[in-house]
């Protein structure tokens, strides 16, 4: 049974928490939030989405496999540990710039790489589960 | 208070032994879930817990002291162990699930037998 | 040009390495382009050889080592360079052999990769200059001779065999671990080079007993003496080439060559002379003996080897300089005919199909080139002139009429056993090279030309250089010295002749080659008596023997482990959680001190304390409830109670993520649920009541552990350092945050892997059904 209601709250509480978990990724060096939070909200959205219009949708939605977001996540955090490698400081160092007065360095990339990350792994496991289990029907 | 959460933790660990003694498999994951919170919050009582106050740096303070706020190492240890503990737990699910679909059981007792053919 | 060779064996490792890259591009071509480099290696060694001069040793430093005391550093003097040319040499020419004789066999990568990386293990033993490198490069040896004799791993012999060898010398290696920690500790260096010019030597110490009876365990393990011999004839399953180079000069080498090299440092008491001479006449005599009632050609040759190694080994023993020298001579004339006679059998099993002496006959007439270096072969063997086995069996003899005391006992011993080798040479002349009439010639599979070049090079090289040898000895004087000098640690000239003069030594070869004749014309009765004590020697079948003690012990182990190794998942934790409490508590309650403090201790908060036991009825509820989804729920509640619990205490982070995480968890655990049967109690009253007793056990250890956690403070916190930091170096005010990415950013970095693989764990786990596809095909 369809319920056009709550698809309609559900498609617009999923960019609304994407966003919440950007806002959350990005503020999260001075106040609560960070990547890891970030990145389970932004799967909570996903998760939520999926309950309600199954975990094919939610493949659509994202279009690419969340295997590779997971990959790109990995790559990404392994790259800000690189970073300041080539700097000839050892890895994982913080290297920062500042743009507008707004510091910007490697852990604030690395922290996008654990978002990605996780926002990857938890799609990747409950769109497998409910592929599988067919809680799709 | 540590008192408290000191025996609170101690009844979390044996709710948690006894689900791991349990023949169930669900049980036993059930169990892993009780430790595992109650491991977290071991270290974060180890932290003490008589401080308060969030572990931020205030906006015009360049650095902050232990005195006004509660510790923040062991709040990243738990933070990272909590997540780890939830893609764990998805393992331990699917394990399990695959475990019932080849074994057909859910008793850990059959498990002894049926890899010694 | 040390350097240069030192740099050559190190390439010989690298290019073992390389062997499965390399192999596909070499083809067919890979045994003779690889020949190169030991050919490299023989001809800086060749040339070292000449311009070393007398009492003189070059140390290599690589600088490279696992531990100060543990330097791979090489060291180049006389007995290295014997060892190093012959290793490298024949090493060569059995590359380039069995680029023909493999040509066949599936598993040529293998091959190589094993022969070379023991090529290479071998020679880092004989140039080794630290005790400890000696060891690493003595076990090389083994593990990689363990591939090589089971090379045929898909049939029972030769895996039986490699496994009997490795478990032999793995015994002998580790004796000679514990042998060499203990002379470095004695002597405060494990260095060759060190003790050598120290003089040092502990014969008179009174570890001495012990440390002997390790070397001597290692060096008869490996060099295949009484009672441990058996491994060798085994080890015969192995490829010809293998065998060839493995019995020749290398592998059952190693352990005449350890004795040489102790022999400043350890030789000449009582105990290595009496157990050395001992053992090698046994060893001596059994091996000829045992030779002559063997049918297979490679088995005949393998029995010899034992002979030659117990010959050794009892010149080593008897320490006079005569007898080292007839030691060295003998290796390498020994190394010299065994290395060709191998090969030569491999061509012959190649070109006909058998090795039986008794179906093989007149090759003289169809493999002219094959059997001349066979039979120059056996001329050395049985140490007839002009061959330098001539040479190396009179030196025998002369230093066993020299030796006072025992002249009596290793003489005669001597000469019984060489006049076996002189029959067996005969017999083996005599069976497989004269064309006879009552014997028809056995069929070739090819003609002799058809063979390609470098298949005959080895054995044809081998026999001319042993007669060249034999004609010209001197050019052994040089290096003969300078040897000697670190064998026996002093001065001794060496001038080898062929020709002796008529002496007691001679009159003593004719005696041995007339009876060796004699032995050989009444083969058949002496065959037969062998035939009644081969029988009679079966009984104490040792390699039977040895299996089955292997095979009792592991029955033995294996039933102890199922005792232990039960299965059931509880009793493994009941173990380990009793195991831990009596531990624990009785560390707890005997380290004494506070427990509890009231005035430390933060106030008492009621709605903390109500949060709390609302949790905990949760757990109890789930612990006991029939369904799953209600204990589900309640997991559930006891998760929001924790986040709760941070949220109150300030840990604002944590209780989001615990809040997060836990619902998803929740939805996950649903998920799957679904599809599990209900709970059912599985257990009897009576196990519930005691996992019960167990788990309040354990519960009330943890609190007391948490309790006392407070009192102990082992290290400083390091807390301070990253509330001052963080903002300053890490521009982060949420210091959770920036302990996540910048200061502990590794630890993350390894958590997010781990999450990765669960999330591939569970793809794994959902979608692969290996079942399943064995079924669809």
């Amino acid at each position: 049974m369809r319920n056009i209601v709550l698809e309609r709250i559900v498609s617009l509480f999923l960019y609304v928490m994407v966003g919440f978990a950007l806002f959350l990724l990005f503020r999260g060096h001075n106040r609560p939030g960070g990547g890891f939070i970030g990145g389970i909200i932004a799967a909570a959205g996903f998760l939520l989405y999926g309950i309600v219009f199954g975990s094919e949708k939610v493949l659509e939605k994202i279009r690419v496999n969340p295997r590779y977001i997971m990959g790109s996540g990995l790559l990404i955090a392994l790259l800000a540990a690189l970073i300041p490698m080539t700097l000839g400081k050892p890895p994982l160092t913080g290297v920062w710039t500042s743009l507008a007065g707004i510091a910007l360095g490697t852990p604030l990339l690395f922290d996008i790489g654990v978002f990605v990350l996780v926002v990857g792994m938890i799609v990747s496991i409950f769109t497998n589960i409910m592929d599988v289990l067919k809680w799709n029907s | 208070m540590e008192l408290v959460i000191a025996i609170f933790i101690g009844l979390l660990y044996a709710s948690g032994v006894y689900l791991l003694l349990r023949r169930s498999i669900v049980k036993l994951i059930l169990g892993v879930f009780v430790i595992s919170n109650a491991t977290n919050l071991i270290i974060f009582l180890s932290g003490g817990i008589t401080r308060s106050g969030v572990s931020f740096i205030g906006d015009e303070a360049e650095k902050a002291t232990l005195e006004t706020m509660t510790d923040p190492l062991p709040q990243a240890l738990i933070l990272t162990a909590i997540v780890i503990g939830l893609g764990i737990a998805a393992y331990i699910l699917a394990l399990k699930y695959k475990y019932f679909e080849t074994t057909g059981t859910h008793d850990l007792d059959q498990l002894s037998k049926t890899d010694q053919k | 040009m040390e350097q240069l060779a030192i740099v050559l064996i190190v390439l010989i490792f690298l290019m073992g390495l390389m062997v499965p890259v390399l192999r596909p591009l070499l083809k067919n071509y890979t045994g003779r382009i690889l020949a190169l480099v030991p050919f490299a290696l023989f001809g800086a060694l060749t040339f070292l050889f000449f311009s070393l001069p007398d009492e003189t040793a070059r140390i290599v430093e690589t600088g490279f080592g696992f531990l100060p005391e543990m330097q791979f550093s090489f060291r180049i003097d006389g007995l290295s360079l014997i060892f190093g040319m012959m290793v490298s040499g024949i090493g060569g020419l059995v590359l380039g052999y069995s680029s023909f004789y493999m040509a066949k066999y599936a598993g040529k990568t293998k091959f190589y990769f094993f022969l070379i990386l023991f090529m290479g293990a071998m020679l880092g033993l004989v140039f080794a200059d630290n005790l400890l490198a000696l060891f690493i490069f003595w076990e090389l040896t083994s593990i990689t001779s363990f591939f090589l004799i089971g090379f045929d791993h898909d049939k029972d012999k030769p895996r039986q065999a490699a496994l009997q060898a490795l478990l032999i010398t793995a015994l002998g290696g580790l004796c000679l671990l514990f042998a060499v920690i203990m002379i470095g500790n004695l002597a405060g260096t494990f260095r060759l080079s060190e003790l050598y010019s120290q003089g040092f030597h502990f014969g008179a110490h009174s570890q001495y007993q012990t440390v002997f009876l390790l070397i001597f365990v290692a060096v008869a393990t490996k060099s295949a003496q009484f009672p441990f011999h058996f491994w060798l004839p085994g080890a015969m399953n192995a490829p010809t080439p293998i065998s060839a180079y493995l019995h020749s000069a290398t592998m059952v080498n190693a352990g005449i060559f350890l004795l040489l090299r102790l022999n400043p440092v350890m030789g000449g008491t009582i105990a290595w002379k009496g157990a050395l001479i001992l053992t090698g006449g046994i060893t001596m005599f059994i091996g000829a003996f045992f030779s002559l009632g063997q049918k297979d050609l490679k088995r005949i040759l393998a029995f010899t080897t034992i002979s030659a190694l117990g010959t050794m080994v009892m010149l080593i023993g008897m320490n006079t300089t005569a007898s080292i020298k007839a030691a060295l001579i003998f290796f390498i004339v020994h190394g010299l005919y065994k290395g060709g006679l191998f090969m030569v059998a491999g061509i012959i099993d190649k070109n006909t199909g058998t090795r039986d002496i008794t179906r093989l006959s007149g090759l003289l007439k169809s493999m002219p080139v094959t059997s001349i270096a066979g039979i120059l072969a056996l001329l050395s063997m049985s140490g007839l002139p002009p061959m330098l086995g001539f040479i190396g069996k009179e030196l025998i003899y002369d230093a066993k009429v020299q030796m006072p005391e025992l002249s009596w006992l290793v003489v005669p011993l001597g000469v019984a056993a060489n006049m076996m080798m002189v029959a067996i040479s005969i017999l083996v002349f005599y069976e497989i090279f004269i064309p006879r009439k009552n014997k028809p010639a056995i069929a070739l599979l090819h003609k002799e030309k058809e063979l390609p070049g470098n298949f005959l090079a080895g054995p044809v090289i081998l026999a001319l250089i042993g007669l060249g040898l034999g004609m010209a000895p001197g050019w052994l004087n040089n290096i003969l010295s300078n040897a000697m000098f670190y064998v026996q640690s002093q001065a001794v000239d060496v001038h080898l002749t062929l020709w002796h003069g008529f002496n007691q030594v001679l009159l003593l070869s004719i005696f041995t080659v007339a009876m060796g004749t004699v032995i050989f014309i009444l083969r058949r009765p002496v065959g037969k008596l062998v035939g009644i004590i081969i029988p009679w020697t079966d009984q104490y079948h040792l390699p039977e023997k040895f299996n089955n003690l292997i095979s009792n012990y592991l029955s033995f182990a294996g039933k102890h482990t199922n005792r232990i190794q039960h299965g059931y998942h509880r009793y493994y934790l009941i173990t380990f959680f009793m195991a831990t409490l009596l531990l624990i508590v009785y560390q707890l309650l005997s380290a004494g001190g506070e427990w509890f403090h009231p005035s430390e201790s933060s106030p008492v908060r009621m709605h903390v304390v109500l949060v709390l036991i609302i949790s905990a009825m949760a757990v109890l509820f789930a612990v006991f409830s029939k369904s799953r989804l209600s204990a589900i729920v309640s997991m559930g509640v006891l998760g929001y109670g924790v986040a709760v619990l941070y949220m109150f205490y300030g840990a604002v982070d944590l209780a989001i993520t615990q809040f997060l995480a836990e619902t998803i968890i929740m939805v996950i655990f649903v998920m799957v649920i679904f599809y599990l049967p209900d709970f059912a109690v599985l257990s009897s009253k009576k196990s519930r009541i005691r996992d019960a007793i167990i788990a309040l056990s354990v519960g009330a250890m943890m609190t007391m552990i948490v309790l006392k956690a407070r009192f102990i403070n082992l290290e400083e916190p390091i807390s301070q350092f990253f509330a001052e930091k963080s903002y300053l170096e890490g521009h982060g005010r949420n210091i959770v945050n920036v302990i996540l990415v910048d200061f502990r950013a590794l630890d993350t970095l390894g958590e997010i892997t781990v999450l990765a693989l669960a999330a591939a764990g569970v793809f794994t786990l959902l979608r692969f059904n290996p079942i399943k596809k064995k079924s669809e095909k």
